[in-house]
């Protein structure tokens, strides 16, 4: 295989990757994790764009069983324990159900009416999937498998179950009394088609037949699990899993909504379902980050919650050591696809990114050679003996004379403090063991003004930067792999005899050039999103402001200005600032984290930061230190006013004029 | 493949072959461009007006932030006026929400179209695509119109920015179709200016990248085609291994062959297929009829758009000018004494 494949060329593992290879590159990392996926009981399974939430969905669908059983190196990674399981699902979006809120059901109990609608062709194409699914595991998996997942390897006791359930009164309108699975598929697809006629206006209202014989949420399901497990052709201890893809949608859409289509009313129709004390079936809902449900299902009682967020989240040190893990194992995979060597001990991103620079080095290489005193912004006003030792040790150390700067301006400020603190400055106060929190502290902020002052960006590179700018984000981590990857082919020389081999490691700026190209990528990313336009300006809006205010300190009094605090009672008196800062975040645009304020009166808050890929984009700073920028929500406002992401509305304006109104 | 003649070219030429039908309908649209009333106009100049009915689409109200929107309703408010002076007391405005309901959307196309007679113009230059494909389907299903004609103005040039934030991906009124899966399913792109989100419905698990299809308009005029290459380009990012051969170019203008052409890529329409309009309005119409054409004889096809939320109060500038003085307007005829010209 040529060493000039890239093994990220596809950077999503559930789209664009050939099912069959789907093993090879799947990373099972996460599996302890979330084993609740694959037991009985619903689970709303969370995560930001990116953080693995639909592949690991995917082991639920059953060509991708299908693939690993077939696979001759890579087996199914889900323990056999839990194994016993049958998947099934629709998706909101490509079923077209939603489209039902686009319909006019008439009359008073129209929404009564458009929710049965909704709850039957749900169940028609959920039902239709299960038989479908069960027929092709049957027909298609090795019977030791079979046994394994307590499912028979016997087709004619599908047909047996079929017939069964459209004896009963519940399925029995639904299937149309069929005998088959194949008259069973077919009544399902017909009963289908019905309702996608009404979808496309084809006919104007619902055939009576299927008024007749309409079902209730899940009911038909949770009967057809039943009947499955009395007529063996699941065991008793089998769990029918269904997926609900796309829930995310229909959440963003309810929270979105102003037109009055009334999606609510769908999701209480799911929320029914799993707040249901019928538990022959268990479902699956992707959810995104921020996500309240709203209803009467409660999380323990009713479903587990696993927040892929959130597992990343957890203790700075588990948390790293938990994405660097993933992180590994799937470089790994993607490079043994691509044929290369891969040896379980090494750590292969050290090998291929190597160490990335201590602080001095990255502050050396922004400032260049030439010059260094170039960094410094002295003024005028001050000392000669200051200016001249500030000078001079930028000849020695740019990142020690650009804290020394800011040293000066914090401690002294009038002019006689300064010329008395000169012979004291000659110690570099800065640099003694009593000040090393705060040098750590304002180590990214110089760098950054360093760069910005040599018309430099900061150069990122080696394992740790790689992690870092990932920001625990597998999707990212890939593409900032493609592009390391990409810019390497780009270089090699194909004129010559000898087959280029993968550098270990890549050069610098090959790595530095492809983080610099995938920052861009993922910002190019937002107009994809949600309202995309918008959003896009509201975090070139922060990203922009955060970065002149960081630049502009010179006294470096506010290192962790890359990031923002609002109070959350604020938040929530801002729909539409907050609902910006949900998708932004749900994206993968920003990251959340609470917040626990100096100032005790602000009350809870939670701080978001740009996601760390774009801090190239940006020319912000990585890491997290200090106190974020603290605003007010009235101050974002007038931010985000200014450039054109929110409109001035009539309630902000009486807002305006409210305050202070005693009457 | 026989297809038959399907009489095209400009409406005014298009208007004499019909010299026995003196009187036609059109359903149009009041919008911020001007091209908006070309056709109107010259309808009337040649005195071959029965009625007109025309959607304003207003910006929609349920959307925040619009940028656009007071400079747009001062604009329409401008155009309605404008044609009201055209058209007199022969025209109608049927005010309708950019991203209303489908239900009130189809009850509205189907209101303009009750006011219509035997001989229709359809002008789609400045009808959104959401509009446009359910009236026309509409049309030719309604069976009171003996002939139809979609026309399209070309506009002097377009603005710099056309629409912004597109909604998720969602099959057009009418327009809707499932299960769409298996290995033979074709995705077919008109090549446009803005992808809007395509990559959502191109990164989809249900295509094969061997089974997209770019449908790219030729000749396409400075700076268009630098918009359409950036187009492709952009696809070539979320389909790595898109075929050069997969880049089948179109006429621009012509409706006719890029319907064919559709006909070829789907094997004559045994391949289901997923059609993403993003290109000139002729071949979306292409695709419209194509889509139409599928419902008819039960093959599963699907036509959808990422839908803009906003467009821009400035999306084109002007009407395009021929050497005679009279505005570029394209007429395709797509019924003709009530035979449809467009089916596989």
């Amino acid at each position: 295989m040529s060493n000039l494949r890239n093994p990220f060329h596809t950077v999503y593992a559930t789209e664009g990757i050939n099912e069959l290879d789907f093993p090879a590159i799947f990373s099972p990392t996460l599996i302890p994790l979330v084993l609740p996926l694959f037991q009985s009981g619903n689970v709303m399974l969370s995560g930001t764009q990116g953080t693995g939430k639909s592949m690991l969905l995917s082991l639920l669908d059953t060509d991708i069983r299908l693939a690993f059983w077939k696979h001759e190196k890579h087996k199914f990674p889900v323990e056999t324990t839990f194994c016993r399981y049958i998947g099934a699902g629709i998706n909101l979006s490509q079923s077209l159900v939603l489209k039902f809120t686009e319909r006019d059901f008439g009359g008073e109990d129209s929404v009564a009416r458009s929710q049965a609608v909704f709850s039957d062709y749900f169940n028609t194409w959920v039902l239709r999937d299960l038989i479908k699914t069960l027929q092709r595991i049957i027909s298609n998996a090795p019977q030791e498998r079979l046994a394994e997942c307590g499912i028979t390897s016997n087709p004619a006791a599908l047909d047996n179950a079929v017939k069964r359930l459209g004896q009963t009164e519940e399925c029995g309108g639904m299937v149309d009394r069929a005998s088959t699975v194949t008259e069973a598929v077919e009544s399902l697809s017909r009963r289908q088609q019905t309702y996608l006629d009404f979808i496309n206006f084809r006919i104007d209202t619902i055939p009576q037949h299927i008024w007749d014989t309409i079902t209730g949420i899940g009911e038909p399901l949770s009967l057809a699990a039943k009947v499955l497990r009395s007529s063996d052709v699941l065991a008793s201890n089998t769990e029918c899993l269904i997926t609900i893809d796309q829930c995310e949608e229909l959440l963003r859409l309810d929270q979105s909504d102003k037109s009055g289509r009334g999606y609510g009313r769908f999701l209480s129709m799911l929320d029914k379902l799993i707040s249901s004390r019928e538990k022959a079936v268990s479902y699956r809902l992707g959810t995104r980050p921020n996500a309240i449900w709203k209803g009467k299902s409660e999380e323990v009682r009713d479903y587990a919650r696993i927040d892929l967020d959130t597992l990343f989240r957890g203790k700075e040190h588990l948390r790293a050591k938990l994405f660097q893990g993933f992180a590994l194992d799937v470089f790994r995979r993607r490079l043994a696809m691509n044929g290369q060597q891969v040896i379980d001990a090494n750590d292969e991103l050290m090998e291929c990114f190597d160490k990335s620079p201590s602080a001095s080095e990255r502050a050396q290489e922004c400032a260049g050679a030439s010059r260094p005193q170039r960094i410094l912004a002295l003024e005028k006003a001050w000392p000669g003996a200051v200016k001249e030792l500030l000078v001079d040790l930028a000849h020695r150390d740019v990142l020690s004379a650009k804290l020394g700067e800011a040293w000066v301006r914090q401690n002294i400020t009038t002019e006689t403090e300064l010329t008395e603190f000169a012979p004291e400055i000659k110690d570099l106060p800065w640099e003694k063991p009593d000040r090393q929190w705060w040098r750590k502290e304002r180590r990214p902020i110089a760098i950054l003004q360093i760069a910005a002052r040599s018309g430099q960006r900061i150069p990122y590179y080696g394992k740790k930067d790689v992690l870092s700018l990932s920001g625990r984000n597998i999707l990212v981590f890939a593409l900032i792999c493609q592009k390391i990857w990409e810019v390497w082919i780009q270089s090699v020389d194909l004129t010559g005899d000898t087959e280029a081999t993968v550098p270990r490691p890549f050069s610098k700026w090959q790595q530095y050039e492809g983080i610099r190209v995938a920052s861009n990528i993922w910002h190019s990313k937002i107009s994809s999103a949600p309202s995309g336009d918008t959003l896009g300006r509201f975090v070139d809006e922060l990203g922009t402001r955060l970065r002149n205010q960081l630049r502009g300190d010179k006294r470096m009094s506010y290192p962790g200005a890359n990031g923002i605090s609002l109070s959350n009672v604020e938040v929530e008196s801002d729909a539409e600032i907050k609902g910006l800062l949900d998708d932004a975040t749900a994206e993968g645009f920003l990251q959340l984290f609470r917040h626990t304020p100096k100032t005790p009166t602000r009350g809870k808050s939670q701080k978001w930061y740009l996601h760390p890929v774009l801090a190239p984009y940006y020319e912000l700073t990585v890491v997290h230190t200090k106190e974020p920028l603290y605003l007010k929500i009235a101050d974002l406002r007038k931010w985000l006013l200014k450039a054109n992401v929110v409109e001035r509305n009539q309630s902000h304006q009486q807002l305006l004029f409210d305050v202070g109104d005693d009457e | 493949m026989n297809s038959p003649y399907r009489p095209s070219g400009p409406l005014n030429w298009l208007l004499g072959k019909f010299a026995a039908m003196p009187r036609w309908s059109i359903v149009g649209t009041t919008s911020a461009e001007k091209r908006s009333l070309a056709a109107l106009k010259q309808l009337c100049n040649c005195h071959r007006l029965a009625n007109a009915e025309f959607l304003r689409v207003e910006p929609s109200a349920s959307r925040r932030p619009n940028r656009f929107r007071e400079s747009t309703i001062r604009k329409l408010d401008a155009r309605q006026k404008n044609a009201s002076r055209i058209a007199g007391k022969s025209i109608q405005h049927h005010p309708v929400d950019l991203l209303c309901r489908e239900e009130v959307l189809i009850r509205t196309c189907k209101n303009c179209l009750t006011s219509c007679g035997t001989n229709l113009i359809i002008d789609i230059s400045s009808m959104p695509k959401r509009f446009f494909f359910p009236l026309i389907s509409l049309a030719l299903r309604s069976g009171m119109h003996e002939n139809i004609i979609a026309v399209y103005a070309s506009p002097a040039k377009y603005g710099a920015t056309l629409a912004e934030d597109p909604l998720p991906w969602n099959a057009f009124p009418m327009f809707g179709a499932t299960p769409l899966t298996g290995k033979g399913l074709k995705l077919i792109i008109g090549v446009g200016y803005q992808p809007l989100r395509l990559s959502e419905i191109v990164n989809g698990i249900r295509f094969n990248p061997e089974n997209v299809e770019l449908l790219l308009p030729f000749p396409s005029v400075h700076p268009g085609f630098v918009k359409n290459w950036e187009f492709v380009r952009q696809i070539r990012l979320e389909i790595k291994q898109l075929r050069d051969s997969a880049i089948k170019r179109v006429p621009t203008m012509n409706t006719s062959i890029a319907f064919d052409r559709i006909v070829a890529i789907t094997n004559n329409g045994k391949n289901p297929a997923v059609l993403a309009p993003y290109g000139p309005k002729p071949v979306s119409l292409a695709m419209c009829l194509y889509g139409i054409s599928c419902q008819d004889g039960s093959v599963p096809v699907e036509v959808g758009y990422t839908q803009p939320q906003v467009y821009s109060d400035s999306y084109s500038l002007g009407s395009a000018i021929d050497c005679d003085g009279n505005a570029v307007i394209n007429a395709n005829c797509i019924r003709l004494n009530g035979n449809n010209l467009y089916e596989i």
